[in-house]
């Protein structure tokens, strides 16, 4: 008679937990990269072309770039180096937490994106981008 | 790495970023608004009422910024509003001058916006000022015209103070009034008034003596305190300008902790002329005593006689350690009121019509704390805690706020807090202070 070798049919039943760390790792080493991406860049959320009326009784708090890249929020012009101070001291965005953006369309990207970088510095937790509804985009004219 | 996961894994997370911040968009919602009263005073739960004090323009530029401070200072302690942040405002304020653009003010998140102009003409002093609900359009709901001296600044600043918080809540602000209290040196203590915003402190008492308890009359032209300036403390009143007062009580022994009545004929003190200290009540007009409502063996003080007249509070350690105890002021049987603790003291009545709540000193833990209590919901309220010592409560006149002396590590002196615990005080008077009593509403 040999020595017995092997644990036979026992049956384990231990849940292994090995593959469970591996899959929690490699999640943990996923966010570790992609959290500091998440805050680099703009969030914006794009606004839906058949967007929903705005019930607002006050009607929404706007912020205005007109082609020459002039500002102004709701009603008052605001000069580019007071945006920040306007709007981080702004009751209503403290409690609203949203600012809509309404930017000619002839401007540049970088134009928008750097009131939309301002907004964020100021502590407005939402950008919202207003567009003119239409239904038919203009594919046809962006690929020429 | 794992290129493809880690794409789809920063998708779902930024999706979920922006839910969250979509959720976080939708909790400012927008406040309700009420007809008749706009600030309902006695709500517990109200939310500020958002205020705009513009700088005035086309006016005196010094006595607009203290004036604007001033405002500002008497709306966001009366605990009803929140003061904007000028550096928000878009309006036009040139161009708008005593009006309001609705839009512009709508677009700052301000409900009410004061509008005023000062202008001074030699020792003339002028006064527009407008009250606008931005709700209600470009017409003021509140005008009121002021004339008085340079020196009628600060007055007629807390007189329209008062017609804002009188027109939201039905019920006059305590902007104006004065505070009584004692002033602790080394080897002397004095009596001094201040006003609630710790303007212009004057001295009350004008000996090197020890000096303390004072009591505003409820009329509000007298001060009886208790002082040593005979070598024994003796009960006096003086005029709440200062200077020399009068001896209204000198029994043997103590003659401390003066109450005047609501109708300002007596004064309820501590006597211990027979031997240990007792309640009684004195004439306020020769010191003679009419009414002893305490009699037995423990040390009673500290009265404080109720605004309808018919009770005086006191303190007692007839059980055992200081405990609050309720008399009527007639004479008759007292009842324990307080039961939290083993150390009760200095109470003191709201004003508030209606109401029957005390406010007095609670030893917790080692440290000394203000608490309000109803007497007829029994509900307790605290109003300090974890912040130093805090004694020595005194209600606003229109009951709606307290003062006390606190020695916080933002520093010793007086503050006050809104009487329902809703925000954090503010020190008005900064000091070793003891003896705290507010004085009545100014007269308008």
């Amino acid at each position: 008679m040999g020595m017995k070798t092997g644990g036979g049919d026992d049956l384990n039943s231990e849940i292994n937990v090995t593959p469970l760390v591996d899959v929690m790792l490699v999640l943990l080493i996923i966010f570790m990269v992609t959290a500091p991406l998440l805050n680099t860049g703009v969030e914006l959320d794009l606004p839906k072309v058949t967007a929903q009326k705005l019930e607002d009784a006050d009607g929404p708090l706007v912020l205005s770039i007109d082609p020459n890249r002039r500002l102004t929020l709701g009603k008052a012009p605001v000069k580019w180096g007071e945006l920040e101070v306007k709007l981080q001291t702004n009751e209503r965005v403290k409690k609203e937490q949203v600012l809509y953006v309404e930017a000619a369309a002839a401007l540049p990207y970088a134009v928008v994106v750097t009131a939309m970088a301002v907004a964020k510095d100021a502590g407005v937790a939402k950008v919202l981008l207003l567009t003119d509804p239409t239904d038919n985009l203009k594919l046809d004219e962006l690929d020429r | 790495m794992l290129p493809d996961e880690g794409k789809g894994l920063t998708r779902i997370a930024l999706a979920a970023l922006a839910l969250v911040l979509a959720l976080v968009a939708n909790v400012g919602g927008a406040a309700a608004q009420g007809g008749g009263v706009i600030i309902d005073a006695t709500g517990a739960k109200r939310g500020k009422y958002p205020i705009a004090i513009p700088l005035a323009v086309a006016s005196d530029g010094a006595v607009a910024r203290e004036l604007a401070a001033i405002q500002s200072f008497n709306l966001d302690v009366s605990g009803y509003f929140k003061v904007l942040d000028p550096k928000s405002f878009l309006a036009d304020l040139e161009a708008e001058k005593l009006g309001i653009e609705p839009q512009r003010w709508k677009d700052v998140g301000a409900y009410g916006v004061i509008k005023y102009r000062v202008v001074t003409t030699g020792n003339t002093l002028e006064l527009e000022a407008r009250l606008y609900e931005v709700s209600k359009g470009n017409s003021a709901v509140l005008t009121r015209s002021y004339r008085g001296t340079k020196a009628d600044l600060r007055k007629l600043g807390h007189a329209w103070s008062n017609e804002v918080v009188k027109y939201y809540t039905g019920e006059a602000g305590f902007f104006g009034s004065k505070l009584a209290f004692v002033s602790r040196g080394k080897g002397s203590s004095t009596v001094m008034a201040v006003d609630f915003d710790g303007a212009n402190p004057y001295a009350i008492s004008r000996n090197t003596s020890t000096n303390m308890l004072p009591a505003w009359s409820p009329s509000g032209g007298q001060i009886a305190y208790t002082s040593y300036m005979r070598n024994n403390p003796d009960l006096y009143v003086a005029s709440a300008a200062g200077g020399r007062p009068t001896r209204l009580a000198a029994y043997r022994g103590m003659n401390t902790g003066a109450s005047w009545s609501p109708d300002g004929s007596k004064l309820a003190v501590t006597l211990s002329k027979d031997g240990n200290p007792e309640i009684y009540v004195i004439s306020a007009r020769d010191g003679a005593s009419l009414t002893r409502l305490t009699n037995n063996k423990a040390i009673d003080t500290s009265p404080a006689w109720s605004p309808d007249g018919s009770q005086i509070a006191f303190v007692s350690d007839r059980e055992g350690g200081p405990q609050i105890f309720v008399v009527p002021a007639s004479g008759g049987t007292a009842r324990r009121v307080s039961f939290n603790g083993s150390y009760n003291t200095t109470p003191t009545w709201s004003p508030a019509k209606g109401e029957s709540v005390i406010a007095y000193t609670t030893r917790d833990g080692g440290r000394y704390d203000i608490v309000t209590l109803d007497l007829k919901t029994k509900k307790m309220t605290r109003i300090t805690q974890n912040e130093g010592n805090n004694e020595e409560p005194s209600f606003s006149p229109n009951g709606r706020a307290i003062a006390f002396a606190s020695t916080r590590s933002g520093g010793s002196g007086i503050y006050i807090a809104p009487a329902d615990g809703s925000s954090p005080a503010v020190r008005v008077y900064s000091g070793a202070v003891t003896g705290i009593d507010w004085g009545p509403a100014p007269r308008p």
